[in-house]
């Protein structure tokens, strides 16, 4: 029985080989559809599986194909492989483990929009990955799966590899394609969006990989089959990738709609140092920190619920905090993140960032006042809504929530005098929790 | 504008009805609302990233049913307001939309905006060029926080005076990162030479060119940058803006005569700065134009008379020089007669000079012996035909798009006039006209062309006249266009058989495309048509037989425009300074009204053209105003050193001047008032900004005074049944009296004289006014109407003519590569040498050779290399680039070693050269 | 300067964009740059040849260069190695190991050992959180990283031994959950 379906690599040993994919039925779904279906009845498919962007925003991919502009072409397929939410590795797990099931998904995807191009673009440190990638695309390019006129028909399809070179910003769809075009990777002004003008001016779609590693899935079994997982509004499966303090952190494929508690307790197996999970970042640095109580772990997530309890679930990057952890310290790193990699290109991300950077350093390094505090959620204040593009929205939740959540936390740090704390020593992965919390 | 294409919009409660796509921030102006800014600029596409204009903006929520807003119980659109703040600098208006400027959240925006960007600024108000007229400076003092909550130690530290460029100063600190000057670069000037390097706080402007900040544009990104980051080498520190006095004037240093605000502090000029013109330079100037107004206050202008004393040039009074002048000349006059006087005039003075200066030789001396060096450089029939045909007044090219078309033939906009240049550019590459550039070599324009008519060297009329045998083709074989078929035929017949496939044959260019180009022309709502000095008459000719044909006349955008060097090349020709016409372009024979006019009897004798005058043994003497034959062609030495006398009104002691017997200080345009011509036949007046050099006078006033003392007893007997007036005794006070004499004896310039006074009256700090964010340019438009109408406008229109093309390049040989002389923007003029921070960009002797024929010869980029033609040689370095075209080496014709006369001919006309290694230089340590 | 090896790429990777997109291989470009060049960072006049190659402005190359975290144009070590602090590895004691990898090599973050072999700096999230603590070496992942496993990964690429071959992850993926 197979357990996993994007995952499939955790249960069929070296599936990420073309002839391992091949012997489990791999790329025949690819030939069939080229060769008998229409593109329009993947797109109908797709939408009917009611499958939602896996990359963030979750907005449904069937919807958002219908968006291009009718008889415009060329028109371009992008893959979103810019992976660099924190806590993020679920898109590397299956460029690396099941490359063909995704070149697969992505192939019946740029069918299904009838373009001919498809880039792949995938941030500059998954190096090993574009290797990985470029291997498969070339043996699939052997096999007859990719190329000009594929199984005898008049359609032709090339799917290209193309490396970022380190910056988050370039997973925001429009910078992605200016960095595509070569350009500096800051977001354009919208509308117009790319469905219409895209890269080089042509009608685009973007998508991120996991999404279209959906597609074949769904293609090879149906809407029905797919909607037998998660929710009416959030159906199917979800890949929910576990970091920070989790005895076992890693990529776990759930339906979606599966509880928060499900996944750290059983799955994770609790907190690494044994202490009781104190707060939950549900989708990296981006959402609000939500405290961990029992409401929070009882709620499904999907796309609706984690909202009903004051968070996102963006791309389910679950980064767990437990009591030993200390949440200004997490802001601070957060508030880093975002100020390392804002563009610039807008005044209140680029200056935003960089000041309550420096705030959040001055309190963690116990030398803040608790005017300091105030000052950090004015600056975020100052910033919500009035940002050109989202990150510097996102960035805003780690100066507003962790204060609204654990206010006293931070008030505890600018009271006392003591200097910077340190960040716990090592733990490595397999190691015995209660070692760790020996040592700390 | 059609009313349906209007939407309504409610800004603040005032209702109002805009075009639909009418940015928010651009209607609220109309009700005289300036949204606050940064990033944001009229002439650039809108970017929405300093999020300075952020307000609240709700749309009527409709009815999903029936697609009708919904109503509210009073009847009103119920509005739905958008959740967040929106940038009113990239949201067009629609239908019902109701805009809030005045509510705390828009108030909280615009301080919280402010206060992110002074966090890291430094504040160093005090000591920054920009105080007293900074954007960020107002808008902080309007909408800004108090207080700075960033304690000093925490502000974001980055390099202060950087040198961006030869021209231009960046404080990175103070950059607002608001891209504008990137942007003004990537869309205007087109030269990618600025970008954002690092990102987030770190972001700053660099610069890689070769030289770095590589544009002849540079100056303007100090206009718009909103804050003192970019500053001009040439202002800074020089002065607060509002100690400067502002006076309106114009540009002296091409002839597009762009809008110049001079800003002065005790008689320095201290910077130039555009002044809007929407239908002359926007608000831009080229940087020639910028920072080449240093001649005025050199410290080499010639301050008082000179008159050669036992072989010297001593100072003299005014009294001396003058009285001596005259009396040198009667004597001439009387001893050799009248034609043996000439008068030679530069184009660059203004017309009430070139009026009275003809009026001096052909009313007091008795000759038509009078010319301006212009004439020489471009075909003799070119202002006749510009008079004819010339671009229809009201012209803007900026009114220009889609279906229109512009024709560049056998010149180079970018390094002729710069303005020119961008206005075509903008109305190919931003409006969608159709342009088409014909030109031995590529040329920066060729970028925003689909039709680039390569010819060869010294083909320029055959290309015109393969274009107009295009037309009389294309209507033969039946494709339909509006063309003047019988006019068509007749110039066929009298073409003698000409055809595209003989001008093909000639120039190069393959028949197809000469039929593409014409018929693209003919099929165009407007056409202009803007030629350089590559074409002869024959050329222009074809040119003006084209725009008549296609029915390209007599209308705004149509027509011809020369692409003149010199500031009043139109104006001389207007003014009559020139030996076959009188002012007004009237006949020689045609003189009586202006000889009543003037009281004397005009002498109908053609005079001598300056190439005559300036042949050894032609004259006994010469009046020299504003020009320097010597300097321009060495050549020109012996026919001067054979007169009897010569006077020269100069600034500078020139080559020609250091032969006179009587120098003559002339004032520059910075010190007094006049008019020029611009090269679209604009009449613009420019003010005195500062206060004379020593004894320095106008040359009107010079001409007047020579004038009055050259005038003999019978000349004042002849006049004595007129009134006493200035036109009759020469007693002229101000320019606006001779504008006046021009407006009865100039008919074109009739109709313009009004529009002057308007004009003078502009003087002082007029900027943006309100609209701060927009940067420093100055905000004045022009009279409408100051273009005088051409003959196809009035009436008057004179007979087509074929004339036979010729091909009259040298022949070159085996080995020997074509040698051919082109404009440079920045050249070593006498004017522009003044100015320290633009003689780095002069270029020194160089020939740009064509990659192949370099490896053909064996020369590398940069090596120095011998220049022989049958007129000598010359030393120069070699630049590799495929700007040449093969087998033609191209040098720069104003250089720093002499080439006129060296190693081309006195007309500065293509030769035959060879190329050898230079001498080996031995260095000596 | 580009190698006639990477000029030889170069023109191969163009084929992916469309012939007036040339600008689209600058990132790629900047790549082949950085590995031809012994410093590994992108030298001036290989930027303007790159802008020469693509037919872009060297300004525009520079930016592109300047903008994105794995572009170098300072001289950098023969290694470059990026150590992930971000949050999730911060919460399995990054920094803590972050310190001794700075005093293991004797150079602060940032910094360059004298011989310019290594060159450290913390990154932002790499994408391996659940693997920590973790690094890059020029792009290469070391992830699951003990005191005696960097000792070793120091020691192989002082002898100028892959590490691809020697440091092959034999720890399995994390724990596989059932659907
Ligand atoms: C700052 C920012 C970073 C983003 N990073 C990523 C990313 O790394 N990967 C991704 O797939 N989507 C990312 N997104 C979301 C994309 O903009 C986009 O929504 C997504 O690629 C669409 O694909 P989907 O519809 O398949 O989810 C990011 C968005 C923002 C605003
Ligand atoms: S230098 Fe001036 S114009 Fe350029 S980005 Fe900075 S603030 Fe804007
Ligand atoms: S965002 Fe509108 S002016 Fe800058």
């Amino acid at each position: 029985m197979v357990k996993h379906i994007l995952l499939q690599n955790r249960d069929i040993p070296n599936i990420d080989r073309l002839d391992v994919y091949e012997q489990h039925g791999g790329w025949e779904t690819w030939r069939k559809a080229v060769t008998e279906m229409q593109p329009q009845a993947i797109a109908d498919t797709v939408k009917a599986s009611g499958l939602r962007g896996r990359g963030g925003a979750g907005f449904p991919t069937g919807v958002k194909w219908g968006f291009l502009p009718k008889g415009v072409f060329p028109r371009y397929m992008v893959v979103n492989a810019d992976e660099s939410e924190p806590g993020t590795f679920k898109d590397r797990e299956i460029m690396e483990g099941n490359p063909h099931l995704f070149l697969e998904g992505t192939a019946l995807s740029t069918y299904a929009i009838q373009s001919n191009a498809a880039y792949i673009y995938v941030r500059g440190e998954y190096y090993d990955v574009i290797r990985c990638l470029e291997q498969a695309i070339a043996d699939a390019k052997a096999r007859g799966y990719l190329g000009q006129n594929l199984f005898g028909t008049s359609y032709s399809l090339e799917i290209y590899v193309h490396s970022g070179a380190g910056a988050y910003i370039c997973g925001e769809e429009t910078a992605l394609l200016n960095s595509l075009e070569g350009q500096l990777g800051q977001p354009r002004l919208k509308p117009p969006f790319p469905a219409a003008v895209g890269l080089y001016g042509k009608p685009t779609i973007i998508n991120n990989v996991e999404t279209l590693a959906n597609v074949q899935p769904i293609i090879a079994n149906g809407a029905d089959w797919y909607r037998q997982w998660g929710t009416e509004r959030s159906p199917g499966i979800k890949i929910f990738c576990l970091s920070g303090n989790i005895k076992r952190p890693g990529n776990y494929e759930l339906p979606l709609a599966t509880t928060f508690r499900e996944l750290i307790e059983v799955h994770g197996g609790g907190t690494l140092d044994g202490a009781p999970i104190k707060a939950i970042l549900p989708a990296g640095a981006s959402a609000p920190i939500m405290a961990a109580t029992d409401q929070v772990l009882d709620t499904p997530m999907d796309y609706e619920s984690v909202p009903s309890v004051g968070s996102q679930l963006g791309s389910a990057s679950m980064i767990i905090l437990s009591q030993n952890d200390d949440v200004p310290l997490a802001a601070a790193k957060m508030v880093r993140f975002f100020r390392h990699e804002s563009c610039g290109k807008c005044t209140p991300c680029r200056e935003g960032t960089y000041w309550a950077q420096k705030v959040l350093d001055r309190i963690v390094a116990g030398q803040g006042t608790p005017e300091d505090i105030t000052l950090v959620e004015n600056i975020a204040n100052q910033m919500v809504g009035r940002c050109f593009c989202p990150l510097g929205e996102f960035s805003t939740s780690p100066m507003l929530f962790t204060i609204k959540h654990f206010r006293d936390e931070f008030l505890a740090q600018t009271a006392s005098t003591r200097p910077r704390r340190a960040w716990r020593e090592v733990v490595p992965l397999r190691i015995e929790p209660t070692l760790a919390t020996k040592e700390r | 504008m059609a009313k349906s294409n209007l939407v309504h919009v409610t800004i603040d409660g005032h209702q109002l009805a805009v075009p639909a796509g009418t940015l928010v921030v651009e209607a609220a102006k109309l009700i005289g609302n300036d949204i606050p800014v940064f990033c944001y600029h009229p002439k650039l596409d809108p970017v929405g990233m300093c999020r300075m204009c952020l307000v609240e903006i709700g749309t009527p929520k409709m009815d999903p049913a029936t697609r009708q807003p919904m109503l509210d119980e009073n009847g009103q659109p119920i509005i739905a307001m958008m959740p967040k703040p929106q940038t009113a600098c990239t949201q067009p208006v629609s239908e019902g939309m109701v805009v809030k400027t005045t509510t705390d959240a828009v108030a909280d925006a615009r301080r919280s905006i402010l206060e992110f960007l002074l966090t890291s600024h430094p504040l160093d108000c005090p000591i920054c060029d920009k105080g007293g007229e900074c954007p960020l400076q107002e808008l902080t003092i309007a909408y800004g926080p108090g207080v700075s909550r960033m304690p000093l130690g925490s502000k974001f530290h980055l390099a202060k005076a950087v040198p961006l460029g030869d021209l231009i100063m960046l404080d990175r600190e103070r950059c607002i990162q608001c891209a504008r000057c990137i942007r003004f670069q990537d869309e205007i000037a087109d030269d990618h030479v600025l970008e954002f390097k690092h990102r987030g706080r770190a972001m700053e402007i660099v610069s890689m060119s070769d030289p770095p900040f590589d544009s002849k544009w540079s100056g303007n990104t100090t206009d718009i940058c909103p804050v003192g980051a970019l500053t001009s080498r040439d202002f800074r520190f020089k002065g607060r803006p509002w100690e400067l006095d502002n006076t309106a004037s114009i540009c002296t240093l091409c002839s597009v005569g762009c809008n110049t605000t001079l800003a002065v502090r005790y008689d320095d000029i201290k910077r130039v700065m555009p002044r809007e013109n929407e239908s002359v330079n926007e608000i831009w100037l080229c940087d020639k134009g910028r920072f080449g107004h240093k001649y005025a206050n050199a410290p080499d202008r010639l301050t008082q008379p000179l008159v050669r004393r036992s072989g010297q040039l001593q100072p003299a009074t005014w009294e001396e020089a003058l009285a001596y002048a005259a009396e040198r000349l009667n004597t001439v006059k009387s001893t050799h007669g009248p034609d043996s006087i000439g008068g030679l005039a530069g184009d660059r003075v203004a017309n009430e000079d070139l009026y009275l200066f003809q009026k001096l030789l052909r009313g007091v001396v008795r000759t038509n012996n009078v010319d301006h060096a212009t004439r020489a450089e471009f075909p003799a029939n070119v202002a006749d035909l510009v008079a004819q045909v010339g671009v229809g007044s009201g012209s803007n090219l900026q009114s220009m798009g889609k279906g229109s078309a512009i024709l560049v033939i056998g010149g180079d906009p970018d390094e002729q006039q710069p303005v020119t240049w961008l206005r075509i550019k903008q109305a190919a590459d931003r409006r969608g006209v159709s342009l088409m550039v014909a030109n031995p070599r590529p040329t920066k324009l060729d970028r925003y062309t689909r039709q680039s008519l390569r010819y060869r060297y010294g083909m320029a009329d055959h290309l015109a006249l393969g274009l107009l045998a295009a037309l009389w083709e294309l209507v033969e074989e039946g494709v339909d266009l509006v063309v003047d078929k019988d006019a068509l035929r007749d110039l066929k017949r009298a073409s003698n058989g000409y055809s595209t496939a003989r001008a093909a044959t000639l120039t190069g260019v393959a028949t197809d495309a000469l039929r593409a180009a014409a018929q693209a022309l003919a099929q165009a709502s407007d056409a202009v048509i803007c030629f350089g000095s590559d074409l002869n008459a024959a050329g222009a000719q074809a040119l003006a037989n084209l725009l008549l044909a296609t029915n390209h006349v007599g209308r705004p955008d149509n027509g011809l425009v020369p692409l003149y060097r010199h500031n009043n090349a139109q104006g001389a020709q207007d003014m009559g300074v020139r030996p076959d016409r009188l002012p007004g372009y009237r006949d020689l024979d045609d003189g009586a009204t202006l000889g009543d006019t003037w009281g004397v009897a005009l002498s109908n004798a053609a005079g001598l053209a300056a190439a005559h005058m300036l042949t050894p043994g032609t004259l006994r003497a010469m009046i020299v105003m504003a020009t320097d034959p010597v300097g321009d062609d060495p050549g020109a030495r012996y026919a001067i050193q054979g007169l009897d006398f010569m006077v020269v009104q100069e600034l500078f002691m020139t080559p020609t001047a250091e032969l006179a017997d009587v120098v003559l200080p002339a004032t520059s345009w910075a010190e007094r008032d006049g008019t020029f011509t611009s090269t679209d036949r604009r009449i613009q007046y420019f003010s005195p900004a500062i206060r004379r050099l020593g004894q320095a006078r106008p040359d009107w006033e010079i001409l007047s005074e020579l004038a009055q003392r050259l005038r003999a007893h019978e000349d004042v007997a002849e006049t004595a049944h007129l009134r006493p007036s200035a036109t009759r005794d020469w007693t002229y006070v101000s320019v606006d009296q001779i504008m006046a004499e021009i407006a009865v004896t100039q008919p074109h310039y009739a109709g313009m004289r009004a529009t002057i006074p308007a004009i003078v009256s502009q003087r002082g700090r007029l900027p943006f006014e309100g609209v701060v964010g927009e940067g420093t340019a100055f905000k004045f438009s022009a009279a409408e109407d100051d273009q005088w109408p051409v003959a196809a406008e009035v009436g008057g229109l004179s007979q087509w003519e074929w004339i036979a093309g010729d091909t009259d390049m040298p022949a070159v040989g085996s080995g020997e590569l074509l040698l051919v002389p082109v404009r440079r923007l920045f050249d070593q003029g006498t004017l522009i040498s003044k100015a320290d921070l633009l003689r780095r960009r002069l270029p020194g002797p160089y020939v740009v050779m064509n990659p192949n024929d370099a490896a053909g010869l064996g020369v590398g980029d940069n090596e120095l290399v011998t220049v022989t033609t049958e007129h000598g040689s010359a030393e120069v370095d070699v630049h590799v680039s495929d700007a040449a075209p093969e087998g033609v080496l191209l040098i720069a014709d104003r250089m720093g070693a002499p080439l006129r006369g060296v190693v081309l001919d006195s007309a500065c006309r293509p030769a035959a050269a060879t190329i050898a290694p230079a001498r080996e230089m031995v260095v000596g340590d | 300067m580009l190698s006639e090896h990477s000029k030889q790429l170069l023109a191969e990777r163009l084929t992916h964009y469309p012939p007036n997109e040339k600008a689209s291989a600058v990132i790629y470009a900047c790549y082949l740059a950085q590995a031809d060049s012994p410093t590994h960072s992108i030298t001036q006049q290989a930027a303007r040849e790159i802008a020469e190659v693509l037919e872009m402005d060297p300004t525009e190359v520079q930016g592109v260069i300047g903008f994105y975290s794995l572009l170098f144009e300072e001289p950098m070590g023969k290694y470059v190695i990026h150590f992930c602090n971000d949050l999730p590895c911060a919460l399995r004691g990054a920094d803590r190991f972050y310190e001794f990898v700075r005093a293991r090599l004797g150079i602060e973050d940032g910094e360059t050992t004298p011989d310019g072999l290594f060159t450290i700096e913390h990154a932002m999230c790499i994408g391996a959180c659940h693997r920590a603590p973790c690094m890059q070496v020029n792009l290469e992942f070391q992830e699951f990283l003990t005191e005696e496993k960097f000792d070793r990964i120091i020691e192989l690429l002082r002898a100028g031994e892959p590490l691809r071959a020697n440091m092959a992850d034999a720890e399995p993926l994390s724990a596989a959950a059932p659907l």
